[in-house]
């Protein structure tokens, strides 16, 4: 059973922000899809997350901002607690939460509004509507999604009519604009041609100097280009947690280096 | 390797063909699909043009053909009548004599005009010739004539004062070969003398009913006109006719016409007399008593260069006044109830275009409608009194003198100054129809002020009918409307809650249920909403009231309350769930609501009740002193309710698949961003969904509009024009259903109600269109990746 252990490095010199801890364990009804985690998400660097599809990766990530209480008839056990405070507090608004962590989606989802109401609606919906700050929240989070030069001319028009790379990055642009702690990306680069992926990745650099990143791929050279940390799921578990230069090239399981080598997947 | 036995070997050639019949199946169905389109496009075109082809008479113009001409010799002819075939017209001299000329069959019956198969018939006098019918009255001089068409009565005035009657009695007899035959009989009657002056007659007019007869006459006595009102009560023994019996004579005072008397006519009961002056007015009279008092002196023409009276003529029923100036203007008097002055008085009703050549010197009304006959020197005009038309005119090249319209409005007959008897057919088949008619404001006669009015038929033949579709629109939309206001939050606010919040588990149920609510037959509904609900609701309305004000209040309080509340007590019920704590508090709320009814009613509708004497609730009352509108059980509240109830599932069931059908994404992306379930509704979902949710409200419009059953059993059916909500309408749909039974095949009723039907056909064409327009604009502007 060694195989099923998980492999961490020994000395975690950080302080970790997301702490996926208890044993966390996830149902969607009767099937379990998450096993017994224990996860710490340092602050300010990008953590990804790979591993085969179905792997449960996706529905940690959106263990973090309670995402899956959409779904019905799941339940959990275990707590996961961001800058020390458990998600899962009954006194705590889940819109409150929402707000701390800004996420992107898989395929991107602009609303059928203007680029900039797109970006401004995190504020509109907190009843911030003075222009002014309105202005200045979307030149920051366009320049922060690099993308103010391309649309700064067009920020009336409808968002739907960017290209697919812009609205992604129009969708990060969006979820940075309420300045969040932690930033999900679940699998961002996936609907994206290579020119589009490899602005996203250059922007995903800059965004961890602000933000705290986990980013799920399936994309094994992505996550060795773009994050510190990897965690590598198989089967709902956590197998090997650690640097990602240690991940790639000195795995410790046997799993894991099968992973990354493509022998599986 | 060998090939694998599973398959059987093919030559590839067969392998990759088609079946002939897979391919010939293919383009059948194709063709059939096709067929079936155009076949749907060309159902929809046909009845539109059906429609259409049935409206488009009451729009045209009369056509009206010279039949012939031939020669009457009658000496001094001064009454022409007809029958109501146009086969037998008569002519009285000035002498008293009377004749009758015998004219072919068919002459001017409608098919002649359309068909015209008789073109080569030849007016000539039949083979009864020209015969006189002796009419038993002495020889005298006669000087004055009254002939009323509808009954066939001449009243006839001497030189020595003496008053005679006269009835023209036509009767249609049927021969052994199947052939018609008009055949006329003569009554008469020398009036006793009537003891006032021995002068001649110079005017007289007659006035018949039931149970009694008036005469007017005029007679210059030592070079004054004097006015004479004589009324006969009809005494009809148990054997014999009916004989006249002299009541009152009233010799009208001079003094209340200050000016010399022309003309004279009779009106209202027999108990109004309407006499015009040399210059140009007109004073009507009234018996009050024994007295004629002067109830209004009005002067038709006072604007005019020729403010002269010159003809004077009632039309059918005896309400409205044809009269005409030397010029040849023309005007429509009619008396109505002035609500000041509290009496019936004349005023003038519609203005026709100048007859050219100077006044009438002949007229003649028509004995089925509003139209009338005018003849000049050299000029037949054909005129319609409500439309204020002209219907026909020409110039003739001879000079009528006597004309005559016939009774079944289908001939003109005019006889000329070289006696001669000029024919016409007329086939006119919708004369009170046209633009004006449909969709103007029409003075009708009876009146104070031109008004849009719907009434097609009434117990008596001498009626005006009234035909504004305006009313019916009207009703229609204000129907359309209360329903609106009352279904539409309710529907699409239930949409979104169950998309949004409900749990799928209870979705599962509302979903049929909604669906038994749309099969509801309106039958059933109407049904309920005039015997249960209408009864119901008229005591109480402030229960009503209330309800519809706390139901929504309370809900809305709830919500913010439950907003209030910590997390940890909220999490007792389940998201999806809520409905378990509203749905109880509403009923409780509306129960309290129902009963407190009639405490408000007592508190704040209150009326002063003479019974009592004291002031008591009474919302009826109250409604009717306060806003001066009506109260019926039957209102548009009613309608509102019953009928929203009706159209409340179709808006639902579309807005809410609208709803659901936003992608997931959109819902995910603003939950992701912190919105809340309701900011994720109103700013993401709605104007997502908005295109569908439009045209949910444009389709149950469009029900509502269309709807039939519910209107007719829970309205009044009134084509009233007022907004208010306590009483009821008339609307196109339900106004089809009420007056079809009543609508002979190709009448004007009858394409009437075409042409309602057309409005409807618009009104929802028109309304799918904006509806369409508007829902592709929405839908760009709102579409998802």
């Amino acid at each position: 059973m060694s195989q099923e252990t998980t492999t961490t490095s020994q000395k975690e010199d950080f302080e970790p922000f997301i702490q996926i801890k208890d044993d966390y364990n996830f149902w969607y009804g009767s099937a379990q899809v998450l096993f017994d985690l224990n996860l710490n998400i340092p602050k300010k660097q990008v953590t990804a997350f790979i591993g085969p599809s179905g792997c449960g990766k996706s529905t940690l990530l959106r263990s973090i901002n309670r995402m899956n209480d959409l779904i019905e008839g799941i339940v959990h056990k275990g707590d996961i607690t961001i800058g020390g405070q458990s998600i899962y507090d009954p006194a705590l608004e889940v819109i409150s939460l929402r707000k701390r962590i800004g996420m992107v989606f898989q395929k991107y989802n602009p609303f059928p509004k203007s680029i900039y109401e797109n970006i401004v609606f995190s504020l509109r919906i907190a009843g911030r509507n003075r222009r002014s700050e309105l202005d200045e929240v979307v030149e920051r989070s366009l320049r922060g999604a690099a993308l103010w030069d391309e649309v700064k001319d067009r920020l009336h028009e409808s968002a739907l009519s960017m290209s697919g790379g812009q609205m992604q990055r129009l969708c990060i642009a969006r979820a940075i604009a309420n300045s969040p702690e932690v930033l999900l990306m679940d699998e961002p680069c996936s609907a994206l041609d290579p020119i589009a992926t490899g602005k996203v990745e250059e922007l995903i650099h800059e965004l961890k100097k602000e933000y705290t990143i986990v980013i799920v791929t399936h994309n094994m050279q992505q996550a060795a280009r773009v994050s510190d940390r990897t965690a590598f799921f198989y089967l709902g578990k956590l197998i090997e947690y650690d640097i990602t230069d240690t991940i790639f090239m000195n795995p410790k399981n046997d799993q894991t280096e099968a992973y990354v080598s493509g022998r599986f997947g | 390797m060998s090939p694998d036995p599973h398959i059987p070997h093919i030559p590839s050639g067969e392998r990759f063909t088609v079946a002939r019949g897979t391919l010939l199946l293919d383009r059948l169905m194709t063709l059939v699909i096709k067929f079936g389109g155009w076949l749907v496009m060309l159902a929809v075109f046909a009845i539109f043009a059906f429609i259409f082809v049935q409206i488009l008479p009451l729009f045209g113009k009369p056509s009206v053909k010279a039949v012939g001409q031939v020669a009457v010799p009658v000496e001094d002819v001064v009454v022409m009548g007809v029958d109501e075939w146009g086969e037998l017209p008569f002519f009285l001299s000035r002498s008293g004599e009377l004749h009758f000329a015998d004219l072919p069959r068919d002459l001017t019956t409608r098919t002649y005009g359309r068909v015209g198969a008789q073109d080569s018939m030849k007016l000539e006098i039949g083979p009864r010739g020209l015969f006189a019918v002796d009419t038993d009255l002495p020889e005298k001089t006669w000087t004055a004539f009254y002939y009323d068409a509808y009954t066939g009565e001449i009243a006839l005035g001497s030189a020595d004062g003496r008053i005679a009657l006269l009835k023209i009695n036509y009767r249609t007899e049927f021969l052994e070969d199947r052939s018609r035959r008009v055949v006329v009989a003569v009554e008469s009657e020398l009036l006793p003398p009537l003891s006032v002056s021995e002068a001649p007659i110079r005017e007289i007019a007659f006035y018949d009913s039931s149970t009694n007869r008036s005469i007017a006459f005029l007679q210059e006595v030592d070079g004054q006109t004097k006015v004479t009102l004589q009324t006969y009560t009809v005494r009809s023994s148990l054997f014999g006719a009916a004989t006249l019996v002299a009541d009152k004579q009233i010799n009208l005072d001079t003094a209340i016409t200050d000016e010399k008397p022309e003309r004279l006519l009779i009106g209202g009961r027999g108990d109004r007399i309407l006499v015009t002056t040399e210059g140009g007015w007109l004073y009507y009279l009234s018996l009050r008593g024994d007295q004629l008092e002067r109830v209004q002196k009005l002067r038709p023409f006072a604007e005019k260069s020729d403010p002269s009276i010159f003809s004077i003529d009632w039309l059918l029923g005896k309400q409205s006044l044809i009269l005409t100036s030397e010029s040849g203007a023309n005007v429509t008097l009619a008396s109505y109830l002035d609500a000041d002055a509290g009496q019936i008085l004349y005023t003038r009703i519609k203005d026709f275009s100048q007859l050219e050549g100077g006044g009438a010197t002949d007229f003649s009304a028509a004995q089925r409608n509003r139209g009338f006959l005018l003849a000049n020197e050299g000029q037949l005009s054909l005129r319609y009194s409500t439309t204020g038309e002209i219907r026909w005119e020409v110039t003739t090249d001879y000079q009528p003198k006597n004309i005559a319209l016939g009774p079944r409005w289908d001939s003109i007959f005019a006889y000329d100054t070289d006696e001669r008897l000029h024919v016409y057919a007329l086939d006119d088949p919708h004369p009170n129809a046209g633009w004006k008619a449909f969709f103007g404001k029409i003075w009708y006669e009876g009146k104070s002020a031109p008004e849009f009015e719907w009434q097609s038929s009434s117990g008596t033949s001498d009626f005006e009918p009234k035909l504004s579709i305006v009313n019916l629109f009207f009703g229609s939309i204000k129907g359309t409307l209360y329903a609106m206001l009352f279904a539409m939050p309710i529907a699409v606010l239930a949409a979104i809650y169950v998309s949004q919040y409900l749990r799928p588990e209870a979705k599962r149920y509302i979903k049929p249920a909604m669906e038994i609510m749309a099969s509801l037959p309106s039958v059933v509904l109407g049904f309920l909403a005039a015997l249960w609900l209408a009864p119901l609701i008229e005591d109480r309305v402030p229960s009503v009231l209330l309800m519809l004000i706390t139901i929504p209040l309370s809900a809305a309080l709830l919500g913010y309350f439950w907003g209030r509340l910590p997390q940890t007590i909220r999490n007792f019920i389940r998201p999806g769930s809520e409905w378990l704590v509203i749905i109880p508090v509403i009923l409780v709320v509306g129960y309290i609501a129902w009963q407190l009814g009639p405490t408000l009613e007592a508190l704040v509708f209150r009326v002063y009740d003479p019974d009592i004497g004291a002031k008591v609730g009474n919302f009826r009352q109250w409604w009717v002193e306060t806003t001066g509108g009506s109260f019926e059980q039957r209102n548009s509240l009613v309608v509102g309710l019953m009928m929203g109830f009706a159209v409340i599932p179709i808006i639902f069931t579309i807005s809410e698949d609208a709803l659901t059908n936003v992608p997931p994404y959109l819902t995910s992306a603003s939950l992701a961003l912190g919105a809340s379930r309701w900011q994720t509704t109103w700013r993401v979902i709605l104007p997502t969904a908005s295109p569908g949710i439009f045209s949910a409200t444009i389709i149950g419009f469009g029900r509502a509009v269309g709807e039939t059953m519910i209107l007719l059993m829970a309205t009044g059916n009134t084509p009233i024009m007022e907004w208010n909500i306590f009483n009821g309408m008339r609307t196109l749909a339900a106004n089809i259903a009420v007056e079809l039974p009543e609508a002979p095949q190709f009448s004007t009723l009858y394409r009437t109600l075409f042409l309602g039907a057309m409005a409807l056909f618009l009104l929802t064409f028109f309304l799918n269109t904006v509806a369409e327009i508007t829902r592709q604009h929405l839908r760009e502007k709102y579409k998802t990746i």
